[in-house]
Formats: C-alpha cells, sequence, structure tokens
C-alpha cells in the first residue's frame, strides 16, 4: 500500500492513508499548504514515537515555606 | 400527477402539496417530503488506526492521517456545508474516552485515550458524520 509521508511544522512526521480509488497523489491534497510529502510504501513507514501520558505530563510539584 | 403501473395506464392522478424540488420525495399520498428530515450521513469510515492506518470501508473520505499515537484525521472528499455537523465515533477498546479535536468543513480531528489519559492507537475505528 502506498501512503503519502510529510513532517509537521512542529517536527511529528505524519501518514496520510488513501481511501480505496484515490491515488497517495489525490490524497496528498490533504497536507497543510507549504509542507513538502513524499509517496512511499507503507512497509518503509518509520513507527511512530510512543505517546506521552497525559497523568504524567499533567502531574504538578509545588514547594516552599509553609507559614 | 399521475400514478400508474407500466402497461396497466394511469391508476390515479395527484395533486401534489408541498414543494417540489432536488431534495424532495413524492410520497404515496401526494405529498412532497423530505426523506431525511433530521439529516443525511455525509461521511462514514471504518479503519484499521494501528500500524500504518489502513481504511475498511469509506464513503465521502478521500483518506485518513496519522496524526500520531491514538490521534486520526480523516480527510473528506466532498466538504460539509459548514464546520457545525455532527460526529459519531466508536472504538474496538473498552473504556477508551474519544474526543473530537477539531471540526472543519474539510476534515475531522479525533483523538483517543485510555483510562490513564494515554493516546491510544486502536484496531477499528469508526467515524460517521451527519449534516
Amino acid at each position: 500500500m502506498m501512503v503519502v509521508l510529510y513532517t509537521a511544522q512542529d517536527g511529528r512526521q505524519m501518514v496520510i492513508t488513501p481511501a480505496p480509488g484515490v491515488t497517495p497523489e489525490q490524497a496528498a491534497s490533504a497536507v497543510p499548504a507549504g509542507l513538502s510529502w513524499q509517496v512511499v510504501d507503507s512497509a518503509d513507514v518509520p513507527p511512530e514515537p510512543a505517546p506521552d501520558a497525559v497523568s504524567a505530563a499533567g502531574r504538578l510539584s509545588v514547594s516552599g515555606d509553609a507559614f | 400527477v399521475t400514478k400508474g403501473v407500466a402497461g396497466l395506464g394511469p391508476l390515479a392522478t395527484l395533486e401534489p402539496t408541498g414543494t417540489a424540488d432536488a431534495t424532495t420525495f413524492l410520497r404515496g399520498d401526494g405529498a412532497w417530503i423530505d426523506p431525511f428530515p433530521f439529516g443525511r450521513v455525509r461521511a462514514r469510515v471504518n479503519f484499521n488506526g494501528t500500524g500504518v492506518i489502513a481504511i475498511r470501508e469509506a464513503a465521502n473520505v478521500a483518506s485518513i492521517t496519522d496524526v500520531g499515537a491514538g490521534v486520526y484525521g480523516i480527510n473528506f472528499a466532498a466538504p460539509m456545508a459548514s464546520a457545525d455537523y455532527t460526529v459519531a465515533v466508536s472504538v474496538s477498546g473498552a473504556r477508551m474516552a474519544v474526543a473530537v479535536t477539531n471540526y472543519a468543513t474539510g476534515s475531522v480531528q479525533i483523538e483517543v485515550r485510555d483510562q490513564t489519559g494515554t493516546l491510544t492507537d486502536q484496531t477499528t475505528v469508526s467515524v460517521t458524520v451527519f449534516q
């Protein structure tokens, strides 16, 4: 399966999978304007990084003197 | 309007009520009606959201975008009339939280999180858009 690979402005790599009957070139219309893209075989798509957990990211640590 | 059966000739003549246009149908009692008074399905897709995401079945969907773990974009083939549409999402995982994080006329974005709030890919994601 051929897919569209592009890098978003924040550096994340995005993959666009065309629907049946849609060419990768047509699917590339979903790439935000100004970003370059390439058509690659799905077997060549690198695995996406593990997500950050909200529960960990949202944890607060507070320190100071009580009075 | 004359109702009839092919080969048998006319059976009755109706005086239709209501308004005939490209969206109405003529009911048996002679009324022009909107067959979908509560809106229609404007797009739908069922896809595998793990690995390189892949569409199983779709209508009015040109492509899907793997934005990151548990985050998917659905790109419509024909845009919605406005961004104020209704979205129904279901996923294969149990006890998952689903959020629609961006409504646009050309696409919709959804997120799936597990009980710890971690964005999580799903084996089956189904999205239906009504308007």
